[in-house]
């Protein structure tokens, strides 16, 4: 037996659903956690049964996107829940125990969205480096046509 | 029943090593409700993986905690090895899970002290950290730290252990185990122990399954979820592991699931030592995670369930780093054992989950 990871799409109507039949099937809520893309925020919910780690992805959520609380269902949410608002203003409603934006005690609000100089430099270098690699590939596959 | 009332408890007070406040709603001596709240040390590590690379950042992961510190860099490392498909030499897998076990020995230790100490067992207290500090000299002697190692990289550990070092922890912990049972015979026999833990903060293991719980709080309820079976590295070499689980779910099963997983990981490092086979520690890790590419891990730390989760973005530096550390996923079975429960007893229950807000909160 060996740790199976595997990473699917989610959509907010269907999370509380997925949520309840996770759990009537013995499965259990591992965590929950944001990543800051460039158009928006993607929420990962981390489900585990047995050796199987199922990661659930929505994608690009808006300030003005509300997503269901899934602490209902898994109260353990509650922590990530409120941890998602207060750092990633993430707008989710119905959490169970909710702290209105007071879990963390941050001098910044959102700090997790803020794009910091480095970050944004990394950004703009593995662009650099995606379109030089891009480039190359085309020339190659050009100077392979004369070629032929 | 009489008038509720709120007491605060925490984030300062004597038996929490760390700051956590939980507001008690109280009826006569009976807690109706615990509401838990953390945030007072929050540090922002995940966001440094913007600015220290993915070799870097392990030694930010092992300063999440002071505890559990081998353990998150263990972690980090094994999920930056899966994102990259990098494979590392068996040496390093034994090393790893040799230091990870010794981990394990002085975290139980340390917290079985801080429980003597809560029920007011002073010399109970002692033995526990002088056995400790032992292990944390095996620690200095392999290592050359006794909190922080920095010895885990990415694509292995940056030191070999001799074979005179080997044979030294081998008959050290021998020599600890002897102790260590008549330091168990208090916890496990004494009536003073017992009146302070048995049948205190009670959870099902059906309330342990609905909220998710891990670690040694989660197997005293007859939970089993040790990410130890699933055989990751050289955890899949041992003969037959099968997890300490008890069915009571009190304070007292989760003391004695820690005290029996002493012996357990003693048992598995004499495992390990006989079998650790020749060869290299590291292999070179070139390049950088992929853009987009994304993976995720957990690991069995001595407080639970660890998860980690990481995004590359084509550079040295990841684009998101996450872990989440147990006590997050105990804090909601903490509020459910409070529920119901004298308020003398508030110190023991919130002792025996074993709470790390630094780890909680990053």
């Amino acid at each position: 037996m060996s740790l199976q990871v595997k990473f699917l799409p989610m959509t907010t109507d269907k999370l509380v659903q997925c949520a309840e039949e996770r759990k009537a099937d013995g499965w259990r809520l591992v965590q929950i956690l944001c990543v800051k893309t460039d158009t928006g925020i993607n929420v990962i919910y981390s489900f585990m049964k047995d050796d199987c780690l199922e990661n659930y992805t929505i994608e690009n959520v808006q300030k003005d996107t509300k997503i269901p609380s899934v602490s209902g269902v898994f109260l353990n949410a509650f922590v990530f829940e409120n941890e998602s608002h207060d750092l990633f203003g993430v707008n989710i409603e119905g959490i169970a125990i909710d702290f209105g934006g007071k879990f963390y005690a941050v001098s910044q609000s959102e700090p997790m969205t803020v794009i910091s100089p480095a970050q944004k430099e990394a950004r703009e270098k593995a662009a650099r480096i995606a379109a030089a690699k891009a480039a190359k590939a085309a020339k190659t596959e050009d100077t392979r046509k004369e070629g032929e | 029943m009489g008038k509720a009332t709120v007491i605060p408890f925490g984030p300062q007070h004597p038996v929490l090593p760390e700051p956590l406040h939980l507001d008690l709603v109280v009826e006569d001596e009976t807690v109706i409700e615990a509401i838990p709240q953390i945030g007072f040390i929050h540090r922002g590590l995940e966001k440094l993986v913007e600015t220290r690379d993915f070799n870097q950042f392990v030694y930010v992961a092992e300063r999440i905690c002071g505890i559990c510190a081998f353990g998150h860099s263990m972690g980090y490392a094994e999920t930056i090895e899966r994102l990259m498909e990098v494979e590392i030499p068996r040496r390093s897998e034994y090393l790893r899970v040799i230091w990870h076990e010794m981990s394990r020995i002085h975290s139980h230790l340390l917290w079985m002290g801080l429980a003597a100490d809560a029920f007011g067992f002073e010399s109970l207290f002692m033995h526990c950290w002088r056995l400790r500090e032992r292990v944390l000299d095996l620690f200095e002697a392999t290592t050359g730290g006794r909190v922080i190692f920095s010895v885990v990289k990415v694509g292995g550990v940056t030191r070999d252990m001799t074979a005179d070092q080997l044979e030294r922890i081998k008959t050290t912990l021998e020599g600890i185990k002897g102790e260590y049972a008549q330091i168990c015979k208090a916890f496990l026999n004494d009536t003073s122990v017992k009146n302070r833990t048995v049948g205190i903060g009670t959870i099902s293991e059906a309330d342990a399954r609905a909220q998710c719980m891990v670690g040694p709080f989660a197997r005293a309820s007859n939970f089993d979820n040790d990410i130890r079976a699933l055989g990751n590295g050289a955890y899949g070499d041992l003969e037959d592991f099968s997890p300490i689980l008890d069915t009571q779910g009190d304070c007292y099963a989760r003391v004695k699931v820690r005290a029996l997983e002493v012996v357990q990981a003693i048992d598995i490092i004499n495992e390990l030592i006989a079998k650790i086979p020749a060869g290299d520690v590291a292999v070179e890790v070139k390049g950088a995670p992929a853009e987009g590419a994304q993976t995720s891990n957990v690991l069995e730390q001595p407080r639970g369930e660890c998860y980690y989760y990481a995004l590359g973005n084509g550079t040295k530096n990841l684009e998101r780093m996450r872990m989440r550390t147990p006590t997050s996923q105990n804090i909601a079975g903490m509020t459910t054992a409070l529920a119901g429960c004298d308020l003398a007893d508030v110190n023991m229950i919130v002792l025996t989950i074993d709470p790390c807000i630094s780890c909680t909160e990053r």
